[in-house]
């Protein structure tokens, strides 16, 4: 039976303390038999008689909303508009991350003046290159009539289908075709294409992803369906990071996303396309940071690799999470344990390894590493730009990997702080001043996950030893439900969460965060139990997760405004 | 008709031919007015990190000249031009209270519970975009928002929109000068000559056509969202209005100039952190000499100097982890934190230098931008290890004669005070702002 509880414990630690609130986390007290297939099966729809429908009393469903694409989907968009990779969004300003570390929070992504100016200069070019190189597989006559007006309604028709990824309305297709003709008229018959391109990759459909839901379709209580071509952009933003292709758009024509049987038979195809694997591995190349690596610094005189390695270091951990998630069909323990790795001749020195491997990346398994927190990647991005980081790597536990959030430190905290001298270690420093009086309710929960990863140095590199003393590792993960326990160093903390429910219910709630957009609260307890039993009904593997979330109530249902 | 004129070229029809030859900009001509009064206004928030050291900042008082201390040493020859005090923030002193309280006072992270029913718990406007919003297309562009290093979490964001959501600066000088001096400056792409056989008429016919197909869209959209999305869109609809209205049209508009950038910047070019922070200087001094904007937020690096090294200095270490929780109070005996923390503060002494001299050099009336101008040197905190009292305060010019210069007001401030005499030097007459706050600063006020 499916025992659905709120949990928010407060876990006071201590004096001036730390108070860690634990999130939302239903719990599934029915432990499903994992399944072991003996080779990778395609991903199956879910079983709909399982399904627990969530209505208003049980579940808070966002309100419809208008959500700009990110600078990678923008790009995506534009490509697909022209049938060509193409460019689009260099230049608008880099997405602010989440405390997950998410770069999509729909609330955050805007067109503000200097983006406006960018997606103008970018549409300006992306007009004059269809006109230039694509015009053939989008207008429908010869080039002898260009300024026909049934002509000119033809192009906006298509390229308008492929701009805003679905038909366009008759007031849109009047007010395009006028445009273009005007352009025709005014400027050249040759000018139609450019200038209607230019103000197509300007408009709202083009730049953000709509959620009304289905006209007239909302019930007694407001809840309302997203329409068919609304959950094909959303399926392609969240499992390919890109827009619906035509294929996708004819099934959301057909009728194909009208139930969502449907919609789980067609989010389980497009799970099998190629263009899932980036799609889907996004995810976790931002939850993990990955994306924060590309802008961070580390002092060149200590690490003058690290320019030349951080290209290898995120090209290191595509690869990890793809052949995780897809090729190997790991799941949840596989990806918090697996001593498999994939490495590289740059990356080899921080394994150990002076035979440089065969070109290219090769996958084995790597002594001392113990799952994505093992990961040089993930290890470099959660370190100062001097040394490793305790505080950082702690908190990394804390927040993203137990959903747990954590305080500021406390008024005073660093008043009458110590300095810390060239000789200790910044464990010998972390335990002389931040293990008792006011720091120590936030600490003891940060520094024995932060310990347990300080065998890995600024880069990832394992380190063993300091003066000849083995290097210490040793801490305590303690204040989580079920994570608790005695640490000798990474891979104890990597089992203790790889049979945590409250890790389980964290990777999931991060896939909530990510596939709708927005924070997950309370009022998401029952579609979150809907993600979390699917999710056991699929052996607990990292595919079926995100299966499990774009076919939740959540993704699929607005409510109006009361 | 639009003319393109190299400004030296502009310089010398005018007659100003010494000027001319040292490469001097000036405003536009219908700027350069006789009345002190109708010159432009304008303010610069120039935004460090970490705090300062006390005792090498402050000027004693014994002390003969005002900008003699180690950190503002570089602004000696400027020091006449200078108010140096000090303001207390609410909030616990720390990169998270202070970092929205500096500019917004509030204390909320800008972008942070933007849902939160109370007022008082929610992030609010910054002062540069309260003012901006008053001008309103005053300048071809409302606001100009930059800095040296960028972070994506809620230290990285000193300015916020009016829903209090982040306002993202460009980092990049060179996508700050694509902002700034972008494709549709007079309607015409700066770099191309105006080409006889084109229509300018049709040319603005038609681009005026494509911004209001946008701005249809964005209408008819608008209808169907809530209240919150609504907010969204209108800052995108004023982004394409305000486009709309810059696009000239020949048959009507007078001819203009395009003011060309001093130094334009290819759109791959990519500096270190030292001259990024010049090369943002040169665009602030070119927008101001070309009236593209007034009101300028400059973050130099985000709260805490994260993500920013400094061993071009010779300060290795962590900046913040490390060095700025380091120092000491910095009042009495200093330790070596608090010297490497000296170097930093005074390498942004530096660049405030820069930009001060930069603007000196751009002639107007009788004087030069920098005398209409008030640049306001802000931190997010007292010192590196954290503080809300003796926050440290410089505001370099007087905003045409509306701040004090030449003095140190060695007393606590109201910080709150200070953001409305910001707005009501620029001309925006709030008597509120910030949590509680109402009033100007009568301190700091001429």
């Amino acid at each position: 039976m499916l025992l659905r509880r709120m949990i928010f414990s407060s876990l006071l630690c201590l004096s001036l303390g730390c108070t860690a609130q634990l999130e939302l986390e239903p719990v599934d007290e029915t432990k499903p038999d994992p399944k072991a297939p003996s080779s990778p099966e395609p991903v199956k729809p879910l079983d709909p008689v399982a399904k627990v429908r969530c209505d208003v009393q049980t579940q808070r469903f966002g309100a419809p909303r208008v959500w700009r694409l990110t600078r990678a989907q923008l790009d995506q968009a534009a490509s697909a508009l022209a049938g060509a990779p193409v460019s689009f969004a260099d230049s608008l300003s880099p997405e602010s991350a989440t405390e997950s570390g998410l770069l999509n929070s729909a609330s955050a992504l805007r067109v503000l003046d200097a983006d406006a100016i960018s997606i103008e200069a970018a549409a300006k070019a992306l007009g004059q290159k269809i006109a230039k190189d694509h015009l053939g597989e989008l207008f429908p006559c010869t080039t002898d009539r260009l300024a026909d007006r049934d002509c000119a309604q033809g192009f906006i028709e298509r390229a308008g289908l492929r701009a805003f990824r679905r038909p366009l309305t008759d007031e849109e297709r009047e007010r395009y075709t006028d445009l273009y003709m005007l352009a025709a008229q005014k400027l050249g018959p040759e000018q139609g294409v450019p200038i209607s391109v230019e103000a197509l990759a300007q408009s709202a459909p083009f730049l953000y992803h709509t959620e009304l839901g289905q006209e007239g379709g909302a019930d007694a209580q407001g809840v309302v369906r997203l329409s068919s071509y609304e959950i094909a952009q959303a399926l392609a933003m969240t499992l390919w990071g890109a827009v619906p292709d035509e294929a996708l758009l004819e099934q959301a024509r057909d009728g194909a996303l009208d139930t969502d049987e449907g919609v789980s038979q067609v989010a389980a195809q497009l799970l099998e396309d190629a263009r899932a694997k980036r799609g889907v591995s996004e995810l976790y190349m931002q939850l993990y940071g990955l994306r924060a690596l590309a802008r961070a610094e580390k002092n060149p005189e200590l690490f003058p690799d690290y320019e030349r390695l951080r290209p290898a270091l995120i090209a290191q951990a595509q690869v990890f999470f793809e052949g995780l998630i897809f090729e190997r069909e790991a799941d949840f323990k596989t990806l918090m344990t697996t001593a498999d790795q994939p490495v590289s001749a740059d990356l080899a020195p921080l394994y150990g390894i002076e035979q440089a491997p065969a070109a290219g990346l090769t996958w084995a398994a790597r002594q001392g590493r113990s799952g994505v927190l093992t990961l040089p990647g993930v290890l470099s991005s959660f370190s100062s730009t001097e040394d490793a980081s305790i505080a950082k790597r702690g908190v990394l536990v804390r927040e993203r990997l137990l959903c747990e959030h954590l305080g500021d430190p406390p008024p005073g905290a660093f008043d009458n702080l110590p300095e810390r001298t060239p000789e200790q270690t910044e464990r010998e420093f972390f335990e002389a001043t931040t293990e008792q009086g006011g720091c120590a309710g936030c600490h003891l929960l940060i520094n024995g996950p932060g310990y347990a990863l300080d065998g890995f140095d600024a880069l990832g590199a394992v380190r063993l030893t300091k003066d000849g003393e083995p290097w210490r590792t040793q801490g305590q993960l303690a204040g989580s439900r079920d994570a608790n326990g005695p640490l000798e160093g990474a891979a104890d903390m990597a089992a203790l969460l790889a049979k945590s429910e409250q890790a389980q219910q964290c990777l999931a709630t991060q896939h909530m965060r990510y596939a709708l957009g927005r924070e997950v609260s309370q009022g998401d307890a029952c579609s979150l139990t809907q993600v979390m039993e699917r999710w056991a009904q699929g052996g607990y593997k990292l595919k079926e997760l995100m299966l499990a979330t774009v076919t939740s109530d959540a993704f699929l249902y607005r409510q109006l405004e009361r | 008709m639009t003319l393109k004129l190299d400004r030296r070229e502009f310089m010398r029809l005018l007659g100003v031919g010494a000027m001319a030859s040292a490469g001097l900009t000036m405003p536009f001509l219908d700027r350069a007015l006789a009345n002190p009064n109708a010159r432009p206004k304008r303010l610069v928030l120039f935004w460090s990190p970490n705090g300062t050291v006390p005792k090498n900042f402050f000027p004693t008082a014994a002390a003969q000249d005002l900008a003699s201390t180690p950190i503002l040493q570089p602004l000696l020859p400027y020091q006449d031009d200078l108010l140096i005090t000090r303001t207390v923030y609410q909030g616990t002193g720390d990169h998270k209270t202070g970092t929205p309280f500096s500019t917004t006072g509030y204390i909320t992270p800008t972008g942070e519970n933007l849902d939160d029913p109370d007022p008082n718990k929610r992030p609010h406007i910054s002062i540069d975009q309260e003012i901006a919003l008053a001008l309103g297309s005053t300048t071809a562009k409302p606001s100009l928002t930059i800095c040296g290093q960028s972070k994506d979490n809620r230290r990285g964001f000193i300015s916020a929109n009016a829903d209090g959501t982040r306002n993202v600066p460009i980092k990049e000088p060179a996508q700050a000068y694509e902002y700034l001096f972008g494709p549709y400056m007079g309607g015409q792409d700066p770099g191309s000559q105006p080409d006889p056989q084109v229509d300018g008429q049709a040319v603005a016919d038609v681009r005026r056509a494509i911004y209001d197909n946008v701005l249809s869209g964005l209408d008819g959209l608008n209808q169907k969202v809530p209240a919150l999305e609504q907010a969204k869109l209108k800052q995108h609809r004023d982004a394409i209005a305000r486009m709309r209205a810059q696009v000239k049209d020949p048959t009507q508009d007078p001819p203009e100039f395009i003011c060309d950038a001093q130094n334009p910047l290819a759109p791959s070019v990519r500096f270190d952190y030292s001259e990024r922070l010049d090369k943002h200087c040169e665009l602030i001094a070119d927008a101001f000499a070309c009236d593209l904007t007034r009101v300028v937020s400059f973050m130099t690096a985000p709260a805490g100097g994260d993500n920013t090294n400094f061993g071009f200095l010779g300060v290795g270490g962590d900046i913040h982890q490390s060095i700025a929780h380091g120092c000491s109070a910095g009042w009495d005996a200093l330790n070596a934190n608090d010297e490497k923390m000296t170097k930093v503060h005074h390498f942004y002494a530096q660049k405030l230098a820069y930009l001060i001299k930069l603007l000196k050099a751009i002639p107007e009336g009788d004087g030069s931008v920098f005398d209409n101008t008030a640049i306001f040197w802000l931190n997010e905190c007292s010192v590196g290890n954290h503080g809300h009292r003796n926050i440290p305060i410089v505001i370099a010019g007087t905003l045409g004669g509306f701040f004090k210069n030449g003095d140190h007001v060695a007393e606590e401030i109201n910080h709150l005070k200070l953001l409305i005499s910001m707005a009501q030097g620029m001309g925006h007459q709030i008597d509120t702002f910030g949590k509680g706050g109402m009033g100007v600063e009568s301190r700091v006020l001429a």
